[in-house]
């Protein structure tokens, strides 16, 4: 009986609560197909003649910001891949073998995860600049790599660690060489890891300001930057803003809801398995 | 076990060290040169101590690091406070459960900075009224005229709200995660021995989960310590300097005035305290212990 209480309140405080913390979702994708003298009005309106016309200005005619949405795909994907590359290696040297300093290895890339990124914003602008790269996807990959390296290294040694080494032993008994080991056992038995690892890689490209908002220029504009456009001295193109804001919350929602068992895990860096 | 381990290791370690060592050494080297990229190209020459003596005598320097412990230190106990309270709430046990364990990733994988941009909205006032400006007064709660964002004095409190509203689910998933770890025979024990569940969250479940809670609060410190994005979005660390943090400053003065100098001197005084501040957590958190 007073469970059942307990469980009545808990459920209506979960109500509330998580209608407090999604409202700020719906209430931009309702403004993303709201007509614009709708937007602001007192009290608020609720209920309108849904509108698709502000996606269609934005991303099919004219289309100015599906650049952007290229852009923003390119970028975050090119900087999952090239972290990937490197990291895959390191991750399984550090889950399997001891050496010297080990600790303090890993504790350095941690600390690169928890550094200010605007530190490396001028160098990086000054150096990108320099070499001609400001405003193409290169120098904003390469920058990636600051917390996307360190980020995967961390994820994909949490998966590796959970997966038995005997296969490995019994493959190096066989005379299996190091490279045959990393590729044709460890990547498909840790394929589901490499995919949570990547994943949250891609969302952490995906989601950051910073590095883009100095290193590109027009068309390598990721989406995100590319909506402050529609803040002019005359005022805000409200509708415009949230289609380019509902769409650049998609890919990384969809990913974190199908990883909801590695969520955790992922934004702990794998400190905390979950 | 012994292995090709440096081989598979130097490849990151070298690519991440050139990273990370080439932006440190141009800001040390810099820091002692007198540079404006908007009147020159080139280094005007060796200043000593110039542009830290420039930082230091300069009062938005303090004002900033107030704002950003400020910002960083009341959203992040907000948040753990919060988050607890839904942790606790999310590990019961019934029906339909799932769903709100999965609702609250959401806020999670919203970009800082679209976070931003839609809490300015729901803040917005002037031609029109925002729905939080709009709620707020309609329960007797006045907001500033220039509203929440545009007043010296509330902004800060906006961003705050922003920052909590992105960061508590954060809190309450992985706490949550922690007392799901709590073994079960553990729970039944103290049961049998008649505790009340005060007593077993306060003396089981919350020594249990110390150890993430640790871990948890510096990562969410740090990435309110180096919150920008947020700012980018709603203030611009506006009005006047109000929610400008350590990191917006140096943005600022980097690529908006272009004082490379100074601002490579500010990026070691932020590298300094953040150390600073990091050393002091861990000894506080793991006295004795090996992290």
């Amino acid at each position: 009986m007073k469970k059942k209480l307990i469980d009545t309140i808990s459920l209506i405080l979960l109500i509330f609560v998580t209608f407090i913390f999604l409202f700020p979702i719906y209430w931009v994708f309702q403004l993303s197909v709201k007509p614009p003298q709708l937007n602001l009005v007192e009290p608020p309106a609720f209920i309108f003649q849904p509108t698709l016309d502000h996606y269609i200005y934005t991303f099919i005619r004219p289309g100015n910001n599906l650049v952007n949405l290229f852009a923003s795909i390119i970028e975050a994907s090119l900087g999952t891949l090239v972290a990937f590359l490197f990291a895959f290696p390191a991750s399984y040297g550090f889950s399997r073998f001891d050496f010297k300093h080990k600790d303090s290895l890993l504790f350095w890339f941690l600390s690169l995860l928890l550094t200010p990124p605007i530190v490396f914003t001028i160098p990086y602008f000054i150096l990108m600049r320099t070499l001609n790269l400001s405003g193409t996807y290169f120098g904003i990959v390469i920058a990636y790599q600051t917390f996307a390296i360190p980020l995967s290294i961390w994820l994909l040694k949490s998966f590796i660690d959970s997966i038995p080494y005997e296969i490995e032993e019994a493959a190096l008994m066989d005379g299996a060489g190091w490279r045959t080991i990393l590729l044709k056992i460890v990547l498909p038995v840790c394929a589901p890891g490499i995919v949570v690892s990547m994943a949250f890689t891609f969302v952490f490209c995906w989601n950051n300001l910073i590095f883009p908002l100095i290193l590109s220029e027009g068309p390598t504009r990721p989406l995100s930057l590319a909506t402050f456009e529609y803040f002019t001295v005359t005022g805000a193109t409200w509708n415009y803003i949230a289609t380019c804001s509902f769409i650049n919350i998609l890919p990384p929602l969809i990913l974190f809801l199908l990883l909801r068992r590695y969520i955790v895990r992922g934004l702990t860096f794998g400190a905390v398995k979950g | 076990m012994k292995g090709p381990y440096k081989l598979l290791i130097f490849p990151s370690f070298i690519f991440l060290f050139v990273l990370i060592v080439y932006p440190l050494a141009f800001s040390l080297y810099y820091s002692f040169q007198y540079w404006n990229l908007a009147t020159s190209r080139e280094p005007l020459g060796f200043i000593g101590l110039g542009n830290y003596l420039t930082i230091f005598s300069d009062p938005r320097v303090g004002k900033a690091i107030i704002t950003t412990f400020i910002l960083a230190l009341f959203a992040v106990l907000i948040e753990l406070g919060l988050g607890l309270g839904i942790a606790i709430l999310l590990d019961r046990d019934f029906k339909g459960i799932g769903v709100f364990r999965a609702l609250f990733i959401v806020p999670i994988s919203v970009a800082p900075v679209v976070a931003g941009l839609i809490f300015r909205f729901m803040f917005y006032q002037g031609i029109g009224t925002g729905i939080i400006t709009y709620f707020l007064n309609s329960i007797g709660i006045s907001t500033p005229e220039t509203g929440v964002l545009g007043d010296a004095q509330t902004a800060i409190i906006g961003i705050a709200i922003t920052m909590i509203w992105r960061w508590t689910p954060f809190f309450a998933l992985t706490l949550l995660a922690g007392l799901q770890s709590v073994p079960v025979e553990l729970i039944d024990s103290a049961k049998v021995d008649g505790v009340s569940s005060f007593q077993l969250f306060r003396f089981i479940k919350l020594p249990y989960i110390k150890k993430i809670l640790s871990i948890v609060f510096i990562i969410c410190f740090m990435m309110h310590f180096n919150a920008y994005d947020e700012i980018y979005a709603e203030t611009r660390g506006g009005p006047g300097d109000a929610t400008t943090t350590l990191s917006y400053l140096l943005y600022w003065e980097g690529l908006v005035y272009y004082n490379i100098g100074v601002s490579a001197a500010m990026t070691w005084l932020i590298a300094i305290i953040l150390l600073v501040v990091i050393n002091i957590y861990f000894k506080l958190m793991f006295r004795g212990e090996r992290v």
